[in-house]
């Protein structure tokens, strides 16, 4: 996966699922963080590159991570199957916060490197961070004091 | 004052593309970007597009079925015109794929009018619209007949004071029947044409309301830049669509040397300035040398020069000798340029386009094509059919502009005939230098004439000459001999052999010769 490190994107995609984790820490707190962070993404990237791109990027995305997180292999039950993203969620749930945590930054990560490898990394860091804008000061401290 | 509407022409950031379209686009247009996969189609919409575009005219680009959006903006980003700062700022990309296949016309139409009414676009491209009509063609429920939809479209963007374009697959067997061609105001056709293993991109402006595009079909090439249009020149139409030279205006009647005195002599006392000279001659025979004479000469007296070079290596023109080097400073001081042109794929409107920008540049008053024979080589073979007539479009366009030029054309010397060009286009010049070869004592010689020079007197003489290091140095005349141009002349009888040895000097009579 060394072809697809954009340590820049990785720190985006990492700082996006930090602000949208909130203060809840139970099972599903990465899940939900994942899941918002993934709509904010889908929703300036898929009139884009289209929701079917999004959607092959994605399902890419949880192959290679299966690599890595064997757990993500699992499936719901037959019926249930929604996409690729729906299964990772699926999965995140399964883990600790901690493991879910890391797990949904590696996917983001994956996935910005995936898209910045067709249509490069200026455009890739344009797209997050209109999805993923950079938190105001005043929520930085806002949430420092919290 | 006039109580007209004016119609705003936009520039589209394709050079060539406005003045083909009559001198811009017409804002508010709707307008067909036609062809065949791989026609350049999407590249010329896009360009059009980030030319238009700005913070206060958004465009919007619905990409629908066709070249996925991933795979258009990675290929899109290789153009230098693809500004990434713009994206999602001025210019907005919105994927209607799901749309089109989901849905019905009314959808559609109902979604492109959201999207409208969201960002107020002046600028709209719908890419592929092909694959709009094709969905439409085999939903169930079709909803809006295609017919309708365009009409609806094209109103309500106007409405919006939106510049469209729809970007389409189309044969042009299509254009008779199709709804959106009768609705369009602008029909943009590009085409490949495949000769003999050459493939040349040719665009033609079918139709454009409000304006007289220049008709016929115009060559195109897509580089790292983008699209360029040659556009196609008419002759007559050359004053005003190709500026004259700065200060090219001489005093009426001047004459300009060639760079050979005794050949300036022969010719009347020069070469009367504008005028195209057309120099043929046998190879070896010294052409290029008496071109690049010509272009030094200018040079030197303040009248920059270009050579556009077909045949040799640029750098052949500079070596050896005093005059080479001397060449060679002139073109470090950019008085003298050279055009090397890219070879077998050139069409004239191409070739002429690159020879009036360097014109421009250099101020250039002078230029020499070596040679045509190479020239000819070096366009597709689809323009070498009618070369002539290319030909002489190009001459009659230079010279208009007040260009003196050199032609060189390389004839196999024929001792039974005169021949000045391969192509018949002697016809076109208005002088015609010759050059040949001829055995003379023994040994060839190189011989010379002025055989026309348009309303002037000139030298019938045939003067021997030879190439040094300085350039062409002008023997004496061959009057003592007959049938110089069979290439195995004969001292003529009535004249002592002394009168012979005159002519040329430094040279020893042959044996034949004294019979």
């Amino acid at each position: 996966m060394t072809d697809l490190e954009y340590p820049a994107l990785r720190q985006i995609a990492l700082q996006a699922l930090a602000q949208r984790a909130g203060p809840a820490d139970g099972a599903d707190a990465s899940a939900i963080a994942a899941q918002r962070a993934y709509d904010d993404l889908a929703r300036v990237s898929a009139p884009l590159i289209g929701q079917v791109g999004l959607d092959a990027l994605t399902g890419r995305t949880l192959y290679l991570l299966q690599r890595k997180y064997h757990w993500l292999a699992l499936t719901p039950e037959p019926g249930h199957w929604t996409g690729p993203f729906a299964q990772i969620i699926f999965c995140v749930k399964q883990q600790t916060p901690a493991v879910g945590m890391e797990a949904a930054g590696a996917m983001f990560a994956t996935l910005a490197g995936l898209i910045a490898t067709l249509i490069g990394e200026p455009l890739t860091t344009r797209l997050l961070r209109e999805a993923w804008p950079d938190p105001s000061p005043t929520q930085v401290s806002r949430r420092s004091k919290a | 004052m006039t109580d007209r509407v004016t119609i705003r022409r936009l520039a589209t950031g394709v050079p060539g593309l406005d003045q083909i379209l009559g001198g811009g686009l017409p804002e508010y247009s709707f307008n067909l970007i036609a062809g065949a996969p791989g026609a350049g189609k999407t590249t010329l919409a896009q360009q059009i597009m980030f030319a238009l575009a700005g913070p206060d005219s958004p465009a919007l680009y619905f990409t629908v079925v066709g070249e996925p959006p991933l795979k258009m903006l990675r290929y899109q980003q290789q153009f230098a015109f693809f500004d990434i700062a713009r994206v999602n700022q001025s210019i907005r990309y919105v994927n209607l794929s799901q749309d089109v296949v989901n849905g019905t016309l009314d959808k559609l139409l109902a979604r492109i009018v959201r999207e409208v009414e969201a960002t107020n676009p002046r600028v709209v491209i719908v890419d592929s619209f092909r694959t709009v009509a094709r969905a439409a063609e085999h939903a169930s429920d079709r909803g809006l007949e295609l017919q309708d939809f365009v009409q609806q479209l094209a109103v309500w963007l106007t409405g919006w004071h939106a510049t469209t374009f729809l970007v389409g697959e189309y044969q042009t067997a299509e254009a008779d029947q199709n709804p959106v061609f009768t609705v369009a105001d602008g029909l943009l056709w590009l085409m490949q044409s495949l000769d003999r293993n050459s493939m040349v991109r040719k665009i033609q402006i079918m139709k454009m309301r409000g304006q007289a595009p220049i008709p016929g079909l115009h060559t195109f090439r897509i580089t790292d830049e983008g699209v360029q249009v040659f556009p196609r020149v008419i002759v007559g139409a050359e004053q005003t669509a190709l500026p004259a030279v700065a200060g090219s205006k001489r005093a009426a009647g001047a004459r300009l040397s060639l760079g050979v005195k005794e050949l300036d002599d022969m010719c009347g006392g020069g070469i009367p300035a504008g005028h195209s000279v057309l120099v043929a001659g046998p190879s070896g025979s010294g052409k290029s040398v008496l071109s690049s004479g010509f272009i030094s000469e200018g040079a030197r007296h303040d009248e920059p020069g270009i050579i556009a070079v077909f045949e040799k290596r640029p750098n052949e023109y500079s070596q050896g000798g005093s005059s080479g080097q001397r060449f060679d400073r002139l073109i470090r001081e950019g008085k003298v340029g050279i055009l090397q042109t890219r070879p077998l794929d050139l069409s004239i409107d191409e070739m002429l386009n690159e020879v009036v920008n360097a014109i421009h540049r250099l101020k250039a008053r002078r230029l020499v094509i070596d040679s045509l024979s190479g020239f000819e080589l070096a366009l597709a073979p689809t323009f070498r059919e009618d070369f002539r007539e290319s030909l002489y479009r190009m001459v009659s366009v230079l010279t208009g502009m007040g260009i003196t030029m050199m032609m060189t054309a390389e004839v196999e010397d024929s001792y039974t005939h005169l021949r000045f060009s391969q192509h018949g286009t002697a016809f076109l010049t208005d002088a015609i230098i010759m050059q040949r070869y001829m055995v003379l004592k023994g040994r060839l010689q190189r011989i010379m004439a002025v055989v026309k020079v348009r309303g002037s007197a000139h030298s019938k003489d045939l003067r021997a000459y030879e190439i040094t290091d300085d350039g062409i140095v002008m023997g004496d005349t061959l009057g003592s001999y007959e049938g110089l141009l069979t290439g195995d002349p004969e001292l003529m009888p009535s004249l002592p052999l002394e009168a012979a040895d005159k002519h040329p000097p430094r040279r020893p009579v042959s044996p034949r010769a004294r019979r």
